[in-house]
């Protein structure tokens, strides 16, 4: 909660609904269960870089500790607490060495300007979320959250430290209030994963002014947000968001965005969406899609798109000149048999480069075309299943094609699963030629479940291509759950 | 691409290791379909598992008479609380019509109604063993269910159970499906959480998996149902609210995939970290869902000797772009960096910092090359960018108020 930099005060209002929120459970029948997840990833992999000679070899050891709870009670009208919890720790070793001369970087430190990586950290540990939500207050008109938690909506995911309520209003609208500060970087406990692209930030306390000067300090940033929901007798479903993040520099995002849903009959849904970004006074997501749900079974869905990437507005990104991808996507989900599915996709991508006269250039540069299509086979059996997919995808910015089949079964008893993995992968990079390649993939895993309670799993990888030739890879997770 | 004979040898070695191990499962013995997953039609397997009725009755012929309702053979049905609670009329329910004679089963009672033979209604039944019926199994449903509950509201059997008049033995397919139950359960009307319901975990999720089985929205609801393609096309309900997909999976769910630090191979199935230049090129806002180029993609290019702002120890590796006759200089072709920047500017953000623009973009006051990266209708709409925030024009601009009276 102050990763952000929240006074304590200021959290006080969140920190006093939520409260009030509890006090206001009835209080008889109250339980509540929690459950603790624990999950220990160790992995081991190189990396080299596209020239193709070994630069890094690097092991990682992440954890994470989940804490979820809920109260529990016997009148279906009685609110619920929920209690959600997860911290992160990542610990990265390895090093990154010149095979020429046996000289490894030093990344870390700051005296060596020439090899500082600014934004490589040993060890970060962070809290993806934790907050605590009452649902269901006043009859069930009111839901409070506190904490730090993550919007998902159709501005995309926004995670924030700070308070969140939703009104609900009858059968046909919802309406949902949240403000506080966003999750960014540089800040204790907080790595900026969802901020929007545009600035690197750190922090940079008892930095040199002088080293990585791209590199900016950390800054907070307040975030107001809101949100309509309406529904009409299960046919329609609309959400109207908007979210505002500003520092002390100005408006980092200001951004409106609808997306509504219509059942027409009982087997067609049509979906449509667009973004709207208010100081840039442009549309930069703007959907159409039909779906399709045949009574028989499977599924068929053509979906427009256009999307123009949107920046940090208080970076030079967002006045940049920027111009949307159109895409048009159509997909077939067919279940052959109870064991088979099968699934086609195409898509055409259009790089609408014309859409304004170069006025620096003199010249229009034209649209570039890319075209691909994917196909997958899944089989699924009582203790083993298959999938093969493949996809191309070629046009004026190269091609690039895969299959991959995979095979996981269980065996003993279900005591032990094993996964395998064969991929073939082709690419030729239009803009450099020489790092087209041809490249093969095998992995093999094994997953050993240990009661309710514990899992292990390790997997080998193996990537082979013309330009980095063998590149290994290995993972071992445990994976542990308590309730306590 | 050219491999060592050390390298074919490995390589050999993982191909065999790989078929025997795909040769040890093909021999493994067929084993039993899983059971079906709900599909939307019709209750779903998973929570009201297959049960066995080797019974003979008719509910139609029952429900008929005069006096007969249902609580007349489930006297339990009206103050059961508990969905494991047994509902089947007993011996006894049934005996006041048709009294058995247990020394003479295949007999016809004295009772008012002359069937009173253990054939009546157990299905199989034989003389030669007078003591043995075949086993009912009904499973217990996986819910949370209270007859009690739903009686005292004034619910009438038959809202939930409809077609229950017109059959003779009662099965699953006169249980109550989730479309019918969320005619009443609907916001504004009878609670409508699905913990309602639905089991849930000891964490407030609904527990979705059963024996093999796992449960899955039906495919009338709001696009929610997990198809085979749903692993490319979630996007769009999860974009909806994300809170529906928070009733049965965590935030931790989403996170380990969009937020991972071990790379999903269900996603990027190849040696994506040598391919994902294409990849990224060619659709870069898909990248974006799940990293962003300022965050998750820089640090990892700096420290490769990728960006811009990498050590000198790494970036000796070689130039990353084409040469800057193609990718720096005019003519502005499709191979230019502009064209690159204005098509996936994403992709130019996880290497270089503003400041790597700045250099020559920036006006000639300011020291740069003066070379507007802006386009053509950007006056028009400079003000308000300028009102959210004057940063970006000050890093280019010298003179803001100048800028100030031109984007007014």
């Amino acid at each position: 909660m102050a990763a952000a930099s929240p006074t304590p005060r200021s959290l006080r209002p969140a920190a006093s609904a939520l409260a009030l929120g509890i006090v206001a459970c009835p209080a008889r029948s109250f339980a509540f269960d929690a459950e603790v997840r624990a999950e220990s990833t160790a992995s081991s992999w190189q990396v080299r870089g596209p020239a193709g000679a070994a630069v890094l070899s690097l092991r990682r050891f992440t954890q994470t500790l989940s804490v979820a709870g809920a109260s529990r009670s016997d009148d279906p009208r009685a609110p619920v607490v929920r209690l959600r919890a997860r911290l992160r720790i990542d610990s990265d070793f390895g090093s990154a060495c010149d095979p020429g001369t046996d000289r490894c970087l030093d990344e870390l430190n700051r005296s060596r300007a020439a090899e500082f990586a600014p934004l490589f950290a040993r060890r970060a540990v962070d809290l993806p979320f934790a907050f605590l939500e009452v649902i269901g207050l006043a009859r069930g008109r009111v839901d409070l959250r506190a904490g730090r938690q993550l919007v998902v909506d159709p501005l995309g995911f926004f995670l924030f430290d700070g308070g969140l309520a939703r009104l609900n209003l009858g059968a046909v609208a919802s309406v949902e209030a949240y403000g506080g500060w966003e999750t960014r970087a540089g800040f204790p406990l907080s790595n900026g994963r969802y901020e929007r692209d545009g600035l690197l930030r750190a922090d940079r306390a008892g930095w040199d002014r002088s080293i990585a000067t791209a590199v900016l300090d950390r800054a907070s940033a307040r975030v107001i947000g809101a949100a309509l929901e309406l529904r009409a007798s299960a046919r329609l479903d609309a959400r109207l968001t908007w979210r505002r993040v500003w520092t002390a520099e100005g408006v980092a995002e200001e951004a409106v965005a609808a997306r509504t849903e219509l059942m027409v009959g009982a087997s067609v849904r049509a979906f449509a969406e667009a973004v709207y970004m208010v100081p840039m006074s442009t549309v930069t997501t703007a959907s159409l899609g039909v779906e399709g749900l045949p009574a028989r079974g499977g599924r068929w869905s053509v979906e427009l798109l256009r999307v123009r990437p949107v920046f940090d507005l208080t970076s030079v990104w967002a006045s940049f000149w920027i111009d949307p991808t159109d895409e048009a996507r159509a997909s077939v989900s067919l279940p052959v048999s109870r064991a088979v599915d099968l699934s086609l996709a195409a898509w055409g991508r259009r790089y609408a480069l014309d859409t304004e006269t170069s006025a620096n250039a003199g010249t229009a540069l034209g649209a570039p075309l890319n075209a691909g299509g994917a196909a997958s086979v899944r089989v699924r059996r009582g203790r083993w299943d298959a999938t093969l997919r493949a996809s191309l995808e070629g046009g004026g910015l190269g091609v690039r094609g895969n299959a991959d089949l995979s095979m996981r079964a269980w065996v003993l008893r279900r005591g032990l699963r094993l996964d395998a993995l064969v991929s073939l992968a082709h690419v030729r990079d239009a803009l450099r030629d020489d790092r087209s390649l041809d490249g093969l993939g095998l992995v093999l895993g094994a997953t050993v479940p240990l009661g309710r309670v514990a899992q292990v799993s390790v997997s080998l990888e193996d990537d082979i291509n013309g330009v980095v030739g063998h590149r290994l890879r290995a993972i071992g997770v445990l994976e542990l759950r308590t309730l306590p | 691409m050219t491999l060592s004979a050390r390298s074919i040898r490995a390589l050999l070695g993982f191909v065999l290791t790989l078929a025997a191990t795909a040769g040890a499962l093909v021999a493994q013995p067929r084993p039993a379909a899983p059971p079906p997953v709900t599909t939307g039609e019709g209750p779903s397997h998973l929570i009201y598992p297959t049960q066995r009725l080797p019974l003979r009755f008719q509910h139609a012929r029952h429900l008929a008479m005069p006096g007969v309702t249902c609580a007349s053979c489930h006297p339990a049905a009206t103050t059961s609380a508990r969905v494991e609670d047994s509902l089947l009329p007993t011996e006894a329910s049934c005996a006041p019509c048709h009294a058995i004679d247990r020394a003479h089963p295949m007999s016809a009672s004295t009772a008012p109604n002359p069937l009173g033979g253990c054939d009546l209604c157990h299905e199989g039944w034989r003389p030669e063993s007078p003591l043995r019926v075949a086993r009912v199994v009904i499973p217990t449903a996986n819910l949370r269910f209270s007859h009690a509950r739903h009686a005292a509201q004034g619910v009438a059997c038959e809202r939930c159970h409809a077609n229950v008049r017109g059959v003779g033995i009662a099965t699953r397919l006169e249980l109550p499906t989730m479309a019918s139950c969320v005619t009443c359960h609907r916001p504004g009307g009878a609670p409508d959480r699905c913990a309602v319901c639905h089991l849930t975990e000891p964490d407030g999720r609904l527990r979705t998996r059963f024996g093999d089985g796992w449960m899955n929205p039906p495919r009338w609801m709001n696009g929610l149902h997990h198809d085979a393609d749903f692993w490319f096309t979630h996007r769009a309900s999860a974009a909806q609210d994300g809170s529906r997909c928070a009733v049965c999976h965590t935030e931790g769910e989403c996170a380990a995939c969009h937020d991972g630090r071990v790379r999903d191979r269900r996603t990027h199935p190849n040696d994506y970290v040598t391919m994902h230049a294409v990849d990224a090129r060619m659709n870069s806002d898909r990248c974006g869902s799940c990293h962003r180029a300022s965050n998750f993609c820089v640090a990892c290019h700096q420290r490769a000797g990728v960006a811009a702002s990498s050590s000198t120890l790494s970036r000796a590796l070689g130039r990353f772009h084409p040469p800057a006759a193609v990718w720096t200089n005019a003519p502005v072709t499709l191979r230019h960096h502009g064209a690159e920047a204005r098509r996936a500017m994403r992709t130019c953000t996880s290497c270089h910092s503003e400041q790597d623009c700045v250099t020559c973009h920036a006006t000639l006051g300011r020291g740069g090359g003066g070379f507007s990266p802006h386009p053509p209708s950007f006056l028009a709409r400079c003000g308000a960018l300028m009102r959210a925030s004057e940063r970006p024009c000050a890093l280019c601009h010298d003179d803001l108020d100048a800028v100030r009276a031109r984007c007014r």
